[in-house]
């Protein structure tokens, strides 16, 4: 397998790959841990409040 | 479905469910790496270098699908203004770029050993690389807008007619002349790919689509929580603005 000529490209391409989708889980799993942390700022009470109007379209629309 | 129209009933549905979609998603892509690397044969003509198309493939594919599934949210918004439509659509769009990115760099990778370039002007390379700079722009779009209601509807439309090059990747191989070649998997006289190369390319493709439909539930509840962060954050900031407006503010001076 290693004594292909182009060996060196089906790795660079699975590395490639790998950085790609550990990047994407990551940016993924950072952002959540972000948002948590911002929303536990603010009392549980208010979060129960604002999650109830989350139904509705967005509030700009016609 | 209605009920999970609302994001409270949506965020439990997608903590129940990413453990287990993540675990099968692990699983599937760990067989189909054992199956890419070690139990299909090499080809005859392209030797090892064929590897890659267990992952340019299913990417391919991918990045189509994605933006199908972001043209049906579009609709989702334009049309029933379904609550997560939206959420879900603007959650995709970053993933399909990513997914396109991959399909372009490993193609690059395969085509400089195979066609002697990294990248030709070829119908189905351009279309593709139009496809990764709407999936940017739709990014971009998001934004830019800072209005909620306005960037949704103006993304929806943008998706929307950015669909017609879907058809245009799809077909391109046979409208045009290309160094590309025509399908393999999906054609009318059946796959023209051996078995043995055939089963793992699926199951990397099923691994793909599921890593997709775990990223897209993640990706769809921190839209969920940052609209929410945003609604706290609006009523916080009314609250404070109410408390130091010009009727409640002395400034000091009956002091």
């Amino acid at each position: 397998m290693t004594a292909d000529p182009h060996f060196g490209f089906v790795i660079v391409a699975y590395a490639i790959a790998f950085v790609i989708i550990a990047g994407m889980i990551l940016a993924i799993l950072r952002d959540y841990s972000t948002l948590r942390q911002a929303l536990s700022r603010f009392p549980a009470g208010q979060r129960r409040g604002a999650s109830e109007g989350e139904a509705a379209p967005p509030e700009s629309w016609p | 479905m209605r009920n999970y129209a609302n994001p409270s009933n949506f965020l439990r549905l997608t903590g129940v469910l990413t453990p287990y979609l993540a675990a099968l998603t692990a699983a599937l892509l760990c067989l189909g790496l054992y199956l890419a690397w070690f139990v299909a044969p090499p080809d005859y003509q392209q030797g090892e270098t064929v590897r890659i198309m267990y992952l340019h493939v299913p990417a391919a594919w991918l990045s189509m699908w994605i933006y199908i599934v972001m043209t049906s949210a579009a609709l989702g918004t334009l049309v029933w203004r379904h609550p997560l439509a939206d959420a879900a659509q603007k959650a995709a769009a970053p993933l399909g770029a990513a997914f396109t990115f991959l399909c372009l760099v490993t193609g690059s990778l395969w085509g400089k050993p195979m066609w002697g370039a990294w990248w030709v002007w070829d119908a189905r390379l351009t279309s593709v690389l139009v496809l990764f700079l709407i999936y940017l722009a739709l990014v971009a779009l998001w934004r830019t807008i800072e209005d909620p209601g306005k960037a949704a509807r103006a993304a929806a439309i943008f998706t929307l007619v950015g669909a017609i090059n879907i058809p245009i990747i799809k077909f391109s191989v046979d409208w045009w002349n290309t160094l590309h070649q025509p399908a393999s998997v999906f054609r009318l006289g059946g796959p023209a790919i051996a078995g043995s190369m055939l089963w793992p390319l699926l199951i990397m493709a099923l691994a793909f689509t599921l890593l997709f439909a775990t990223l897209h539930l993640m990706a769809i509840r921190n839209e969920i929580l940052r609209r929410r962060l945003r609604r706290l954050s609006i009523l916080a900031a009314d609250a404070a603005g109410a408390e130091f407006s010009p009727a409640s503010t002395s400034f000091g001076a009956a002091r």
